[in-house]
């Protein structure tokens, strides 16, 4: 084990010419390691987005001594680590509970889907209201959680850095980072049966020396003038497609067809089960950051028989089943595992038998990635309605997260108007987690 | 899990639900929408929430329609489709639609006739008919080319059925000189924004409109002598649907916009400045000439006709309005005709006040085809605003009433809202007068009375010039078992009247037409005016009253025997594309109610024009709880929430015993969200060739999710125009087969050549209901060697 180097330290090496004898590798492996002169834990992460906001009183934080409004119809149940109860409908992680932990006390302010979305995935609030925003990915200037890890850490195999299956984030983009930083979506559901990446495949039409030639007049037309704005947007999308296109290890990584078929039935025929395991498979191949986004989970009116049907066994059977299998792979440790939403649910059900939008207490789960699994973090009220003490913001989750992947999170960049934008505007570790 | 059904029932009792009734709902259109007087035109008409035994109604007692079906199913809308914002945001109401026609005297002349629906739970409105004077033509919706038209004059009765459809129309030119092609659209109460452009043989674009502005496109163009030339019309989204409905006069000679002035004293005769497109030259741009207009001497008539004879042809008539003051500097009284040159320019008039006095300022503009919109505002000697007003209810023409408040000097401003770049027809007209006592008497265009029950329809009363007399109001026509009171009188103050009406309790759930007239004594004379009913069917009105009608809609409604409700109301569930969600669905009958009731989709929906469906589901009697199935087409979004709303329907005896439809809302929506699909038919056939009367196979693949394991059936949907020509004796694969052949026999027939687009359709159950995957295969039949 090499001694740590500071980042200052890494810094003032490529600046000074002692680059020399380093190889490229070995200079990330130093950015990497140099934030706080610790090895990182999380190569990877795989970030589940419960879009919607998912009802973690029915979940990981029940209630079943308050009233019935408040509880819900569910049981609570005991899980392998003593002392530590979920719901019902939880009963696959409840078996595996002593390698994630829970954290209770997360809490924000923003009630909104996009405003809450666009602030738990940058870091920062959104300069418009919920629903004045309809683009995907409405995060404009901020970048997002993966896009941080994509520049921070760059590619470290065949595979984009940054991924979200099967669709965008809804505030998923690079911002001002940049189309490089952007997250290269498969736009396709991993359930379906002929699920494939269509952009993977080569035209077959276009012979690989054609394209070639293609590639290399393009890039002629390019050399005086290169393109800018939009027009440098699109030749960076462009570069990152061909560059898939050509590289064996994708196809490879997306080729869920290669899975056994117990494999894929233990993650769940849904489309958050073969998402996760199509994380997985992306994390193995050296993807820094899956982001999957999973909806349906804003539950006003009705609620239960979605969350027990649908919502919380697709869940709790994805989550379990990813837990387990990067356990026995050997990746749990590498890899670090956050479900989340952008906020929980009302604890009171309301009088459409739903519960709505509560951002003051909502339930994390954390596993591997060098986390101290078997725990319950923080905890709320007897109403599950806001955490009892210490409650953890948007920004402690960031700055966690990206500590654990060796991630600076102080680091500050310039916008193109020149205003400095930390990675996390403040927010401080997860006490206890690490 | 035994809790939750007492969990749902006490989140239920506290929101209960009101089954009203839903009558006919918006968005009503007839196709073709217009035809020739003197003919009988069969027509489809369709609306919106119509029941089996809706009846319609004309507004105009001069034609006669017979309507010679039942509404058919509720229609979705065809391919192609739209994913994405586009998609929701043009989401139509799903219509029915019957069968019918409209018999028009020789005498009847052109113009709007509105109709409007009812049944036993309300009246709705309907839609617009146009009685036209030349030729006409339908539309042939199946054609591939360009639709070959006789030599203008000319109507097209057409419509954008479908989403992208641009319909193309090509004709020749008898002669040189200015073709004006006008599209009547939103006029039909169709909700679209229609682009018109014209095309020589080269392709290339001789002129164009888009209606930016909702008010239906017009264009003037220099044709030349026997030149054919295609014209195009669209929507300004490329949306379409059953209802986008249009009419495209295509008529040789030049177009009068407006005229300075665009009025004239009585008896009069006077110079007036025509403003038009090719009126001048004959060239396709804005001029002016100039002629002696007679003014006729006609206190019965505000405007008559003039038609403008040019070297290039006869103009269409325009309406020169009929008035008893001369156009000249602004005075008051008086009336004056001004050009704007500057764009939102503000026109001072100014004028001497003696507190007191009371005008009336009205604006003329849109009216006489200007494309400003004056706003009127008065201002007094110290700079500050008195008063002001802008459009005059239903309309873009502004109007004010000013009683000045103190001896002085004011101005009146006239200010452009338009936006518009200032050209030649940027005129208008400000007319000043002393205010005459009269009245105007509105209401809505329908109203609903509960059987056993009591409702109002409220009057709007418009006092001009300061009336204030009593008015005697007369009802007739009333529905059966209708009454209203015998004494009507709306007192001499007050800007609203509540005319109550009352329905006994053993009437008959019926509707009719129904009159109101006002009668007052107005200076010396007793006038008598119409209640006129708003049936806001006109989205472009020409006029103020263009959507007003003298006969309202009044029907007897009953009440819903039953209470329909969404298990899992509003809960969104998570099902796989092309295959069939049964969604639980709770009956309540009340009130006797023992039959059969129906659960058919609503017109209002959430993105069903992605195709989601669901059938007209009759519940036997006695059945407390069933399962809906909805189907979601394999090509729908799988980051959307879909949603789909039903109506539920009994056949229940009126007091007459005639039995009648009855419809409420379900409450909640069945909510779902998409995932990957079950079953996945491709084809490995590339792009085919083939020669006609040889036989070909198609290779298949079917992918399969674990969870689906049923045998699937495979067959081919030919295009209507190839049926008979080209078949495959459907097949079916078994579970363990993931692929097969399909045997594809073709004719020897000549039709068949071309490239054509066959559907391979593969079916299976998923726990007894439809899955569905399609594939499509390209086919280049050349032909038989």
């Amino acid at each position: 084990m090499p001694r740590p180097i500071t980042r200052r330290h890494a810094l003032r090496i490529g600046s000074s010419g002692f680059l020399v004898g380093l190889s490229l590798p070995t200079l990330f492996q130093l950015q990497a390691t140099a934030s706080d002169g610790t090895e990182p834990k999380a190569k990877s992460c795989i970030f589940l987005f419960l879009q919607g906001g998912p009802s973690t009183i029915d979940m990981w934080d029940t209630k079943p001594d308050a009233p019935a409004e408040i509880r819900g119809p569910y049981k609570t149940i005991q899980t392998n680590v003593p002392g530590t109860f979920v719901g019902e409908h939880c009963h696959r992680t409840a078996k595996l509970a002593d390698k994630f932990t829970i954290l209770r006390s997360h809490s924000h302010t923003d009630n909104g889907h996009v405003t809450g979305s666009h602030y738990l995935l940058t870091g920062y609030r959104p300069n418009f209201a919920d629903g004045a925003n309809s683009k995907v990915p409405v995060n404009e200037l901020y970048p997002s959680i993966g896009s941080v890890v994509s520049k921070e850490l760059g590619g470290r195999g065949g595979v984009p850095p940054y991924m979200n299956l099967p669709h965008p984030l809804t505030a998923g983009g690079p911002g001002f980072y940049g189309a490089e930083h952007a997250p290269f979506v498969i736009e396709s559901d991993p359930v379906q049966p002929d699920f494939e990446v269509k952009d993977l495949k080569p035209d077959s039409r276009l012979s690989a020396s054609r394209a070639d030639r293609r590639q290399r007049a393009l890039a002629a037309l390019e050399k005086d003038a290169a393109p800018v704005g939009r027009a440098g947007t699109m030749a960076t999308y462009y570069d990152k497609a061909r560059d898939l296109i050509a590289s064996p290890a994708a196809r490879k990584a997306f080729d869920l067809s290669a899975e056994p078929e117990k494999a894929r039935a233990a993650y769940g025929y849904s489309s958050l089960g073969q998402c996760s395991l199509l994380a997985r498979r992306l994390v193995e191949a050296g993807c820094r950051f899956v982001g999957v986004d999973h909806g349906s989970w804003d539950t006003h009116f009705s609620c239960f028989p979605s969350l027990e049907k649908d919502l919380i066994p697709h869940a709790d059977q994805a989550f379990s089943a990813l837990i387990a299998d990067l356990h026995d792979r050997g990746l749990l440790s590498s890899t670090l595992v956050v479900m989340m939403g952008e906020m929980g649910r009302t604890p009171r059900i309301n009088d459409k038998a739903g519960r709505d939008h509560w951002s003051q207490a909502q339930s994390v789960l954390f596993a591997g990635g060098g986390i101290k699994p078997g725990q319950v973090i923080g905890a709320t009220d007897k109403h599950g309605s806001a955490p009892v003490a210490d409650p953890v913001s948007v920004e402690d989750i960031l700055r966690t997260v990206f500590h654990l992947m060796g991630i600076d999170a102080d680091k500050s960049y310039l916008t193109p108007l020149g205003r400095p934008v930390p990675v996390v505007n403040g927010g401080k570790l997860i006490k206890g987690l690490l | 899990m035994t809790r939750l059904p007492a969990l749902l029932l006490l989140a239920s009792a506290s929101a209960a639900f009101a089954q009203v009734p839903l009558p006919p709902g918006k968005d009503g259109y007839a196709y073709p929408p217009g035809g020739k007087a003197g003919t009988t035109v069969a027509v489809i008409l369709g609306g919106t929430d119509w029941t089996p035994d809706t009846q319609i109604f004309v507004h105009d007692p001069r034609v006669k329609l017979s309507v010679t079906s039942k509404p058919g199913p509720v229609l979705m809308p065809e391919p192609p489709h739209w994913f994405g914002i586009q998609s929701y945001a043009n989401d139509p109401r799903l219509p029915r639609e019957v069968i019918a026609r409209f018999e028009i005297p020789k005498d009847m002349p052109p113009g709007p006739i509105h109709w409007s629906a009812a049944n036993a739970n309300g009246g709705g409105p309907g839609g617009v008919f146009v009685v036209g004077t030349g030729a006409e033509v339908m539309e042939d919706e199946n054609r591939h080319e360009p639709q070959e038209l006789p030599a203008p004059p000319v109507t097209v009765n057409g419509r954008l059925r479908r989403i992208e459809e641009v319909d193309r129309y090509r004709f020749k030119a008898a002669k040189a000189g200015p073709i004006t092609c006008e599209l009547m659209a939103r006029q039909l109460g169709g909700d679209f924004h229609a682009v018109i452009e014209v095309r020589d043989e080269a392709g290339k674009l001789v002129a164009d409109i888009a209606d930016t502005e909702g008010r239906d496109p017009v264009l003037t163009f220099a044709a030349e002598k026997d030149r054919t030339y295609t014209v195009s019309v669209r929507d300004i989204d490329h949306r379409g649907y059953r209802n986008f409905t249009y009419r495209l006069t295509l008529r040789p000679g030049p177009r009068v916009v407006t005229a300075v002035p665009p009025a004239g004293r009585r008896g009069q005769t006077r110079k007036v400045e025509f403003v038009g497109v090719g009126i001048a030259t004959g060239q396709g741009k804005l001029e002016t000439v100039t002629k002696d207009v007679v003014f006729p001497n006609d206190p019965a008539r505000d405007s008559f006709g003039y038609t403008l004879e040019t070297p290039f042809g006869t103009a269409q008539p325009f309406h020169l309005l009929l008035d008893d003051v001369t156009d000249g500097a602004f005075t008051l009284p008086g009336a004056t005709t001004e050009r704007i040159t500057k764009r939102g320019e503000r026109v001072t008039h100014p004028f001497a006040g003696k507190k007191g006095e009371a005008w009336e300022f009205a604006v003329q503009d849109r009216r006489i085809g200007s494309p400003l919109d004056i706003a009127l505002s008065v201002v007094g000697s110290d700079g500050k605003s008195v008063t002001g007003k802008d459009d005059v209810t239903g309309h873009a023409d502004a109007r004010l009433a000013f009683t000045v408040p103190a001896d002085g000097q004011y101005k009146l401003i006239a200010a452009d809202t338009s936006g518009c770049e200032p050209g030649l027809d940027s005129v208008y007209r400000l007319v000043a007068s002393r205010p005459r006592p009269g009245f105007q008497l509105r209401t809505t265009g329908f109203l609903n009375v509960p059987v056993g029950g009591k409702a109002a329809l409220t009057i709007t009363i418009v006092r001009e010039g300061g009336f204030k007399e009593p008015i005697k109001l007369a009802v007739s026509g009333l529905p059966d078992g209708v009454t209203a009171p015998k004494e009507l009188t709306i007192p001499p103050t007050g800007d609203t009247f509540p005319v109550p009406l009352e329905c006994a309790k053993d009437a008959p759930a019926t509707a009719t037409l129904v009159t109101i007239t006002g009668t007052a004594k107005v200076g010396d004379a007793t006038v008598t005016k119409p209640v006129l009913g708003d049936l806001k069917t006109d989205l472009a009105p020409r006029t103020p009253d263009a959507n007003r009608v003298p006969q309202l809609l009044v029907a007897t409604t009953l009440k819903a025997p039953f209470k329909v409700k969404a298990a899992e109301a509003d809960g969104g569930r998570r099902i796989p594309r092309g295959s069939t969600h049964l969604a639980p669905i709770l009956i309540d009958r009340t009130d006797g109610l023992a039959g059969e009731i129906v659960l058919d989709m609503s017109a209002a929906q959430q993105r069903h024009r992605q195709g989601i469906l669901g059938p007209a589901l009759a519940v036997p009697p006695g059945v407390k709880a069933i399962d809906y199935p909805v189907f979601l087409p394999e090509w729908l979004e799988t980051t959307r929430t879909s949603r789909i709303g039903l109506n539920a329907l009994a056949l229940v005896p009126d007091a007459k015993g005639t039995p009648r439809w009855v419809q409420a809302a379900m409450e909640g929506q069945i909510t779902m969200s998409i995932e990957g699909a079950l079953l996945k038919v491709t084809h490995d056939a590339g792009e085919l060739a083939v020669e006609a009367g040889q036989p070909f196979d198609l290779p298949l693949r079917l992918a399969r999710s674990p969870k689906f394991a049923d045998a699937v059936a495979v067959e081919l949907v030919v295009p209507d125009e190839l049926k008979g020509l080209v078949s495959a004796k459907p097949l079916t694969i078994p579970s363990d087969k993931p692929a097969a052949l399909l045997a594809v026999e073709t004719k020897a027939d000549k039709r068949l050549t071309g490239t054509w687009h066959l559907t391979v359709r593969a079916t299976g159950k998923f726990h007894g209901h439809p899955v569905v995957s399609e594939t499509v295969v390209e086919v280049e039949v050349i032909p038989k060697r």
